[in-house]
C-alpha cells in the first residue's frame, strides 16, 4: 500500500484528534515501521488496518465508518495532487477513467503496486454501476472516495452496495444522481 | 504534565518525521540513480541504433551496386517498362539485341520491337497479365531489331505492383533463335525419318521397361494383326510369342536394360493364330533424365524368306542324301570289283613266277594286261567320281622329276613300239632334280597324255618336253608338252575333247577303245594344280597337248618324304610274324603265298573276333586287318585292340573301298597304314618293310649275351640251347600274357621263376635282374603287372634278335 494512504492518514487523525491518539495508535499497534512513513514509500496494508482497527477502538466509531470518512478526505489530497487526472466533465466520467486511464499512469510510476479494479458501467444518464474488486476489501474507502468524486463535481449522488461477494473482496457498488 | 506531555508527543511526531525524510530522501536517491542509468542506457541505445542505421544503408547500397553489376553484365535481356509500355530501364544486352541504344529506347514503347506477325498477340498476351494481375508470364515471339533481322525471344515478364494496382513489368528475356532453329532442324529430321520408317515396311513398337507396349506404329499393326489400342499396355512377351520365344525375349530384354542391343529371330503369333517370322532388332532408347526408358523394337518381316530357307534347307537335305547314297554306290561298287580283280592281278604274279610254257605266258600276258586295263578303267572311273565330288586331293610330296619321266614313258615303250613309234624325253637342264608336288598325279595326266599320243601315232615320234618357262626364288613354273605326228583332231572336235566321256568320234573308241574320260580328268587335274591343259592341233598332222603349273623346289627335309622310285624288294623278313586278318579265302592265299616268299610267319584270322582273341596270347609284329568281314570289321577290332587290349602293335589296313574317306576311318581308329586293293606286291613289300622294324629305342640295345655259350666252344651245343630257348620261352611268354590277362600273380611268379636260369645263360645280365624282381612280385599290385608286360616285349625282342644274329 502506498505511503500517501498512511501519511494523509495520520496526518487527519492527527488534525481530528491531536498528537497525542497519534502517538498512542502508534504505540498501542506495535508496527512494523515505528509510525514512520513516507507518502513515496510502499508499507504492509495490514498496519492499516491496525491502525484503523485501534481508532475504531478509541474513537467508538466502525471501521467502515471510518474508512468511508477517510475515503471522502482523501479524494481532496489526490484531487489536489494530481490535478492533470482531474480533467473530466463529471463524476461518471472521471470514475470511469481510473481503471481505463488513471490507473495505468499510475502503474508505469510504480510498477509493484497493487491496485483494485474499477469496472465502471453507465447506465443511462443518471446510473452507474461500479463492480470493485480487491483483495484489500476496502470498497468502504472506494465509496468515501466515490463520495469526495461527486463532492468535486459538485454533484449530489446516492451510493449503494448492491452486492458483496467473497468476503467483500467483490462488491457491486451502485450510483444514481441526483439532480 | 500536560505540557510536557505535548512535547513528548512532538519529539516523537518530529522524530518519525525526521525518520520518514530520511526513507523519502533514500528513495529519491535511489530513483534518481535509476533515472541516471536509464539515461545513460538510451544514450547508449542511440548511438547503436545510429551505427546500425549507418551500416544498414551502406549495405543496401553495396547490394543495389552488385545487382546493377549483374543486370548490366547479364546475358539475358532485362528491362522494365511501365504500365503503358513504355521502357523505363534496358541493360546492355536489350541494347545489343535490339540494335537501340538506351536514349533510342527509352523512348520506345516494348511493342515497336515485336515483330508485325505476333504484335497483336502479344499485345494481347500482356493486356491480360495486367487484367487478370498475373505476378509471372512467359512467351515466346520474334522481335524485329533495327537491322531489321527477326529475332526469336522467350520472355519473362513480372508485373510489379504499386499502391494504386498495377506499376510496372520487370522482365528477362532470351535469345532462343538458335534453339528455335535447331528445334525446327529436329522436328524435320524427325519427320523425315518418321516418313522413311513408315515407308519401309518395319513394324516398330516401343516397349517400356516392365515389357508394357508405349506405343504401336501402324506397320506393326498391320504385322501383328491387331490395332494399336489392343496392344497398348500389353505385354508383347506374353502377347505374341510362343514360350520358348519368350525364353529368348527375356534373355534380350536383359541385355537392352543393360543398354545393349541386339537383333534375333523369333516367330510372331498373329492376331489371327498364323505364325509369322520377324527380325527383331531391338534397341534402348533412354528418357529425358538419361536414364534407359524402355526398348523399341524393329520388327522385319522374313516370313517368305524362312520358307525359302526351310524349302532350301530341305532340298540341299535331299541333295546330300542324294550324293551319299551315290557315294555309298560308288563305294560298294569299286570294293565289289576291286576284291575279284585282286585275286585276278595278285594270282597272276603269283603263277608268273611258277614254270610255264610259251602259250602259257602268252594267256598269263593276256590275262595281266587286261587286267590292268581294266583296272585303269575303273580307276579312272573312280578319279572321275572323286573329282566330281570334290573328293580328290593333291599330296604334296617331294620327287625326282628325271625319274617320274622316264618311268612314264618307259611305260608305253611296248604299246608305242608296237606302233613304230619314238617316244623322246626332253627335261630342261635348268630345272632342279627334286621338285615338290602330287607325282602320282603327274604321272596320271602324263601317262594319260602319251598313251593317246602314242596310241594315235603310227610310224612317228612322240616328244614329252619338259620346261622351266619362270623361276622366282623356290617356285618354278614348269611347262609340260607332249606333241605327236598323229591323226590329229579336227576343230570342230577340238572343242569338245575336255568334256566327259567325250572322244574325237565316235567311231574313235571302236577303233581305239578308252573312255572317254582321260582327258577330262588330265584337264581336271591340271585344274587342280592351278594349271590349264591346252591342245593344238591340226587334222592328219598331229597334236600338241601341253599344260604348265607351278611346282616348288624341295628342300633338303622333304628327300626323305620322296617315293621310292628304286625301291628294291625285301625278300627277308627274318621270320617277322604277321597276322593276317581276311575273310576272303582267295585274297588270304594270295597273300600268304607272298608273304611265305619273303620269309615271314603267318598267322590267319578271319574276322575281327578271332583276331582279338589271338592277340590276347600272341605278339605280332604287324597286322594286315581287312575292312569289310564277317562278325566283326577292321575298324571295330582295330579299336578293341587299340583301346581294350592296350597293343601297340602296328596295323595296316587292306581296303577295297578306295573312295576317300576311308582312309581317314582308318588312322582315327588307330590304323598306322593301309594299302589299297588291289595292290601290287612291291606295295605290300614297301609298307612291311615300313613297319616291321625295332623300334627306334631298342635297336641300339643288345639284349642278347651268349658269351657264356660262346666259352664253351662248342657250336652245335649252342645252337642247340639257342634253338630250345626260343622255343621254351616263347611258351612262357604266352603262359605270362595268360597270366597278366587274368591277374594271376602266383603264375607270374613261377613262370619267371623258371625262366630266370636259362636268361643269365642267353641274356644280358639287367634282364636276370628283372626276372629275380618278378619272381617275387606281391599279389595285386598293379604295377608289377606293367612290369611283367614290359619284360615280356623284352623277351620278344630278344627272341627276335636271336633270329636275326649273325
Amino acid at each position: 500500500m502506498k505511503g500517501i494512504v498512511f501519511t494523509e492518514f495520520l496526518e487527519l487523525v492527527e488534525n481530528k484528534y491531536g498528537l497525542e491518539l497519534v502517538n498512542q495508535i502508534i504505540k498501542d499497534c506495535e508496527l512494523d515501521t515505528d509510525g514512520v512513513y513516507t507518502s513515496v514509500g510502499t508499507y504492509s496494508h495490514k498496519d492499516m488496518f491496525k491502525m484503523l482497527a485501534k481508532l475504531s477502538e478509541l474513537k467508538n466509531i466502525s471501521v467502515p465508518e471510518l474508512l468511508e470518512m477517510y475515503g471522502e478526505y482523501f479524494f481532496d489530497v489526490l484531487s489536489n495532487g494530481y490535478p492533470q487526472f482531474m480533467d473530466q466533465p463529471n463524476s461518471f466520467k472521471f470514475l470511469q477513467s481510473i481503471d481505463n486511464y488513471i490507473h495505468p499512469e499510475v502503474l508505469k510510476l510504480y510498477p509493484e503496486a497493487e491496485l483494485p479494479s474499477f469496472d465502471a458501467k453507465i447506465c443511462g444518464k443518471n446510473e452507474m454501476t461500479l463492480l470493485y474488486r480487491s483483495s484489500r476489501k476496502m470498497s468502504d474507502f472506494a465509496v468515501g472516495l466515490i463520495k469526495g468524486a461527486a463532492n468535486y463535481f459538485n454533484e449530489t449522488v446516492n451510493i449503494e452496495k448492491v452486492r458483496e461477494e467473497a468476503d467483500g473482496e467483490i462488491v457491486l457498488i451502485n450510483i444514481i444522481k441526483i439532480e | 504534565m500536560s505540557k510536557d506531555n505535548e512535547i513528548e508527543n512532538l519529539k516523537k511526531a518530529l522524530e518519525r518525521q525526521k525518520l520518514a525524510r530520511k526513507q523519502a530522501e533514500f528513495l529519491l536517491e535511489f530513483k534518481s540513480l535509476e533515472l541516471y542509468e536509464s539515461n545513460n542506457n538510451l544514450l547508449i541505445l542511440n548511438e547503436t541504433l545510429e551505427e546500425e542505421v549507418k551500416r544498414r544503408t551502406t549495405k543496401i547500397e553495396e547490394k543495389e551496386k552488385q545487382f546493377k553489376v549483374l543486370v548490366e553484365n547479364a546475358t539475358d535481356i532485362i528491362f522494365t517498362m511501365d504500365i503503358n509500355g513504355f521502357f523505363t530501364y534496358v541493360n546492355p544486352i536489350a541494347q545489343k539485341i535490339s540494335g537501340y541504344n538506351e536514349q533510342e529506347m527509352l523512348l520506345m514503347m516494348f511493342v515497336n520491337l515485336v515483330d508485325e506477325s505476333h504484335k497483336k498477340e502479344v499485345i494481347q498476351h500482356y493486356h491480360n497479365q495486367i487484367n487478370n494481375l498475373d505476378e509471372i508470364s512467359n512467351l515466346d515471339f520474334p522481335i524485329c531489331n533495327k537491322n531489321g533481322e527477326l529475332i526469336w525471344i522467350n520472355q519473362k515478364a513480372r508485373l510489379i505492383q504499386g499502391d494504386n494496382g498495377p506499376k510496372e513489368f520487370v522482365v528477362i528475356s532470351r535469345d532462343i533463335t538458335e534453339i528455335k532453329a535447331a528445334n525446327e532442324l529436329v522436328k524435320k529430321s524427325e519427320e523425315k525419318y518418321r516418313g522413311i520408317i513408315e515407308n519401309l515396311k518395319l513394324g516398330i513398337l516401343e516397349v517400356d521397361n516392365d515389357d508394357k507396349i508405349i506405343k504401336a506404329y501402324p506397320q506393326f499393326c498391320s504385322l501383328s494383326g491387331y490395332n494399336e489400342d489392343e496392344l497398348i499396355g500389353k505385354s508383347p512377351t506374353e502377347l505374341l510369342l510362343d514360350e520358348s520365344s519368350q525364353e529368348i525375349m527375356k534373355q534380350q530384354n536383359l541385355e537392352r536394360i543393360k543398354g545393349k542391343s541386339g537383333a534375333y529371330e523369333v516367330p510372331l503369333i498373329k492376331k489371327n493364330g498364323e505364325v509369322a517370322w520377324v527380325i527383331i532388332s531391338g534397341a534402348p532408347f533412354n528418357g529425358i533424365d538419361g536414364k534407359p526408358k524402355g526398348t523399341m523394337g524393329i520388327h522385319l518381316d522374313i516370313s517368305e524368306r524362312k520358307k525359302m530357307e526351310a524349302d532350301l534347307r530341305e532340298a540341299k537335305l535331299k541333295a546330300e542324301e542324294l550324293n551319299k547314297i551315290k557315294e555309298m554306290f560308288l563305294a560298294n561298287m569299286s570294293h565289289e570289283i576291286r576284291t575279284p580283280m585282286n585275286a585276278i592281278v595278285g594270282m597272276s604274279e603269283l603263277l608268273e613266277q611258277t614254270n610255264l610254257d610259251e602259250s602259257q605266258l602268252n594267256y598269263l600276258s593276256a590275262i595281266s594286261s587286261s587286267s590292268k586295263n581294266l583296272l585303269v578303267l575303273i580307276n579312272d572311273l573312280l578319279d572321275f567320281s572323286k573329282i566330281d565330288s570334290g573328293n580328290l586331293s593333291l599330296e604334296l610330296v617331294g620327287f625326282n622329276l628325271q625319274k617320274l619321266i622316264n618311268k612314264t614313258a618307259e611305260t608305253l615303250s611296248l604299246k608305242a613300239d608296237e606302233n613304230g613309234v619314238d617316244v623322246i624325253c626332253n627335261v630342261d637342264k635348268n630345272l632342279p632334280k627334286m621338285l615338290k608336288g602330287d607325282p602320282t598325279r603327274l604321272g596320271q595326266v602324263l601317262l594319260n597324255l602319251l598313251s593317246n599320243a602314242v596310241k594315235f601315232t603310227t610310224n612317228g615320234s612322240v616328244v614329252l618336253s619338259v620346261n622351266l618357262v619362270e623361276k622366282e626364288k623356290t617356285k618354278h613354273m614348269v611347262r609340260f608338252s607332249v606333241k605327236d605326228e598323229g591323226i590329229g583332231i579336227s576343230k570342230k572336235e577340238l572343242t569338245n575333247i575336255f568334256k566327259d566321256f567325250s572322244q574325237a568320234k565316235d567311231s574313235t573308241s571302236r577303233l581305239y577303245g578308252g573312255t572317254g574320260l582321260g582327258l577330262s580328268i588330265s584337264q581336271k587335274i591340271v585344274h587342280l594344280m592351278k594349271g590349264d591343259l591346252k591342245v593344238k592341233s591340226e587334222l592328219n598332222k598331229g597334236s600338241e597337248f601341253s599344260f604348265t603349273v607351278e611346282l616348288e623346289e624341295v628342300d633338303f627335309d622333304d628327300f626323305e618324304k620322296e617315293s621310292n622310285d628304286n625301291y628294291e624288294i625285301k625278300y627277308n623278313f627274318n621270320q617277322s610274324e604277321i597276322l593276317l586278318v581276311e575273310d576272303n579265302p582267295v585274297n588270304s592265299l594270295m597273300a600268304k603265298t607272298i608273304l611265305k616268299k619273303w620269309n615271314c610267319k603267318i598267322d590267319l584270322a578271319e574276322n575281327g573276333i578271332e583276331s582279338i582273341e589271338k592277340l590276347k596270347t600272341q605278339s605280332y609284329d604287324v597286322i594286315l586287318m581287312d575292312m569289310t568281314m564277317p562278325k566283326m570289321g577292321g575298324i571295330e577290332a582295330t579299336l578293341i585292340i587299340r583301346n581294350e587290349l592296350k597293343i601297340k602293335t602296328p596295323i595296316i589296313a587292306l581296303t577295297a573301298n578306295a573312295i576317300n574317306g576311308d582312309s581317314v576311318k582308318c588312322f582315327e581308329a588307330g590304323m598306322n597304314d593301309y594299302l589299297s586293293k588291289p595292290y601290287h606286291q612291291i606295295d605290300l613289300n614297301k609298307v612291311l618293310n615300313k613297319w616291321i622294324q625295332p623300334s627306334e629305342d631298342l635297336i641300339d640295345e643288345t639284349l642278347i649275351n651268349l658269351s657264356k655259350l660262346e666259352e664253351m666252344e662248342d657250336p652245335v651245343f649252342l645252337e642247340k640251347m639257342v634253338t630250345l630257348f626260343v622255343l621254351e620261352t616263347q611258351k612262357e611268354i604266352t603262359l605270362l600274357k595268360e597270366a597278366i590277362n587274368k591277374s594271376n600273380f602266383e603264375q607270374i611268379r613261377l613262370t619267371a621263376h623258371k625262366i630266370k636260369p636259362s636268361i643269365n645263360y642267353v641274356c644280358v645280365p639287367r634282364l636276370y635282374d628283372e626276372a629275380k624282381t618278378i619272381e617275387i612280385c606281391k599279389d595285386n599290385d598293379d604295377k608289377f603287372l606293367e612290369k611283367t608286360k614290359e619284360f615280356v616285349h623284352v623277351l620278344e625282342l630278344v627272341l627276335k634278335q636271336l633270329r636275326q644274329r649273325k
